[in-house]
């Protein structure tokens, strides 16, 4: 029974395209986030690092989920910074959060999709949430007031982050009509009627409308190659 | 019943968040990035909104009652106090930046505290100002200079709305004592012991103590230290932390050092010393002056946290040199504990006890300078989001002899922040 599903997903995935592209961004005012030190007792016991890339995340609506999604995508605290800043994860999956630094880090969030607090705990310890519900998860670090990160939780299976260069690449799917979504923490979301073919297809994307400000740097993991690479462990 | 009412209102307010739309201008405020940058240079606007009310007996006011209209130079004490009664205060934040070397910051602070009898209740005026310089871009040495926060106690740098679990202060920062002036006689202290109305904000530490002066600190691995020379003592009145009403030939000297026993455990120690009056000379003996006369004032402190358990300590001796009722000493403590119970959700407590030391009455026994006082704090607090959230307390003041009934009050606060 197993090795006739095998086949026939082989048979479907000969046709699949991929999709794969580039964002594009506008040119938008770069800020530098400062570790705000008001009083003596603030000051670090470790050195604060750049803040990360943020990443354009992608997604394609209208993927009927195979199965309940599983594995773990990992977000470092390292530098006083979460890292990477941006994971896209589908429905049902788990983000892990290792403590990399000297100092305590309190991973918090009060988002409509997801309430958490992991309190406090040290270098070398992790702890997990799964998300359940769909939404865009805004991250922060009670201790800590500049750190922030963004998990978008989607209901499909393929979704990506794009990597510093704009250029992304979404998992295989059968030919059709879909939508494709691009999320970023600057920018209004981009949604786009895409026709996907056999051997796959390039797609251009372009934010324009800014939301709000942080800069880009370097560059992050998306949900389904990570959550591969880690449940493959 | 409480415990039904408080699940419920939870159980609301999780509800609300999920479905809700109506929070979404909350969190568009505190995303919104109030930055601009051009070159070197950089400058961040953040702050917030409070929003207090008060509900009291008919003997308290605590301190943290009258705070703005004080601190706005529209403190009358022959105000009427009635409860219930509103407060508020409105902050903005402003920070600069030059590389990586030289900061700067200004607090903007307009607010009403309960209504005076003119009902000059408003006032605005810059909390802070000053630059910093960090010469080897290193966090071992900071150089500052301006108008902030005195480097005293761990209560004063999680003082802020978001770190401090209750909407009002340690006991050892706004108990109202019966000492006033510099030239208080013993007897005129002791009449105050049972008159709240007559008693003029003279505190151990005033709360968050933004005074004027200079100020070097940095840490070295998990040891922190500072010191500076300001214009004012820990019990100095607000109206003196100003750069307007600077004196410098006698400043007034603070102390501080702590170090990280290990992640979850911090020790500190504090001192301060100086004249707490440096303008008043009234009935001060002729060759005299009120900067004759200090304040002196050692405190330790301790934190511990983990997982959502934070717990902190702090206990301070205080002594005022005086012109006629010799030296007036006090002991102070308070120790608070936080649980997060929920996402969003805490609880906290807090016990906190003032001793006095003895003056000599008018038939020549020792007695008390005022009224050795316990206070029980207990309190709560939920998070909307992240910048939007309402804390509530009830306290009990519990004077040791005297007439004084026990007071107590109960204070909510709503506050946004951008």
């Amino acid at each position: 029974m197993m090795a006739l599903a095998s086949a026939l997903l082989g048979l479907l995935l000969q046709d699949a395209g991929n999709i794969s592209g580039t964002v594009h961004f506008p040119e938008s005012g770069k800020t530098k986030p400062r570790l705000k030190i008001r009083y003596p007792d603030q000051t670090p016991h470790q050195e604060l690092k750049e803040t990360p890339y943020s990443p354009a995340l992608l997604y394609l609506d209208g993927v009927p989920p195979a199965k309940a999604a599983q594995g773990v995508v990992e977000i470092q605290q390292e530098g006083l910074q979460f890292q990477p800043r941006a994971v896209v994860v589908q429905k049902g999956m788990r983000v892990s959060f290792p403590n990399l630094d000297r100092e305590y880090h309190n991973v918090f969030s009060y988002s409509k999709p997801k309430r958490f607090d992991l309190g406090r705990f040290p270098r070398g310890e992790t702890r997990e949430v799964t998300f359940d519900e769909t939404g865009l998860v805004r991250v922060f670090c009670e201790i800590h007031e500049h750190m922030r990160a963004f998990v978008l939780v989607v209901d499909s299976p393929c979704c990506a982050a794009a990597g510093a260069d704009g250029k992304f690449t979404l998992p295989a799917v059968a030919p059709g009509t879909y939508t494709l979504v691009a999320w970023h923490e600057q920018y209004e979301p981009v949604r786009r009627t895409i026709e996907v073919k056999a051997g796959g297809n390039p797609v251009d994307l372009t934010f324009s409308k800014a939301a709000s400000a942080p800069e880009p740097r370097e560059r992050a993991v998306g949900c389904c190659e990570q959550a591969r690479a880690e449940s493959g462990r | 019943m409480t415990v039904s009412l408080l699940v419920a209102c939870l159980a609301a307010c999780q509800g609300a968040d999920e479905s809700g739309d109506w929070l979404d201008w909350a969190r568009a405020i505190g995303d919104a990035e109030l930055s601009v940058r051009s070159g070197d240079f950089q400058a961040d606007l953040s702050g917030e909104l409070v929003l207090q009310g008060f509900f009291f007996a008919p003997h308290d006011p605590g301190l943290s009652m009258e705070e703005a209209a004080i601190r706005a130079k529209h403190y009358d004490p022959t105000r009427d106090l009635s409860s219930p009664d509103l407060g508020g205060r409105f902050e903005a934040v402003l920070d600069l930046s030059f590389q990586d070397w030289l900061e700067g910051s200004v607090d903007l602070r307009a607010d009403r505290g309960i209504a005076s009898d003119a009902g000059r209740e408003f006032g605005a005026r810059l909390e802070q100002y000053w630059l910093r310089a960090t010469p080897s871009g290193q966090t071992v040495f900071h150089v500052q200079l301006g108008k902030f926060a005195a480097p005293f106690g761990n209560f004063i740098p999680r003082s802020s709305s978001t770190q401090n679990p209750f909407p009002t202060f340690p006991l050892p920062y706004d108990h109202v004592t019966s000492f006033v002036y510099a030239s208080d006689t013993p007897s005129a202290i002791l009449a105050r012991r049972d008159a709240p109305r007559s008693k003029e904000q003279r505190v151990p530490v005033w709360e968050e103590l933004y005074a004027t002066g200079a100020m070097i600190f940095g840490n070295e691995g998990s040891f922190r230290y500072a010191a500076a020379v300001m214009n004012s003592a820990p019990a100095s009145w607000p109206y003196d932390w100003d750069l307007r009403t600077t004196d410098y030939r006698i400043p007034n000297v603070y102390l501080r050092a702590s170090m990280a026993v290990d992640i979850s455990t911090t020790l500190g120690a504090s001192f301060a010393r100086g004249p707490y009056e440096k303008w008043n000379d009234y009935w001060i003996p002729a060759g005299r002056s009120a900067t004759d006369f200090n304040q002196s004032v050692w405190g330790v402190d301790a934190s511990y946290s983990a997982g959502h358990l934070e717990l902190f300590a702090e206990g301070i001796v205080s002594r005022f040199q005086t012109a006629f009722a010799n030296t007036l000493e006090l002991a102070s403590y308070y120790a608070e504990a936080k649980y997060t119970f929920l996402p969003g959700f805490f609880g906290a407590l807090r016990v906190g006890q003032i001793r006095f030391g003895t003056v000599r009455d008018s038939a020549g026994d020792r007695v008390h300078w005022d009224r050795d006082t316990t206070r029980l704090e207990v309190g709560t607090g939920w998070f909307f989001t992240k910048n939007l959230f309402v804390k509530a307390s009830y306290q009990t003041n519990q004077a040791l002899g005297g007439d004084l009934p026990l007071e107590s009050m109960l204070m909510m606060e709503l506050v946004l922040a951008y």
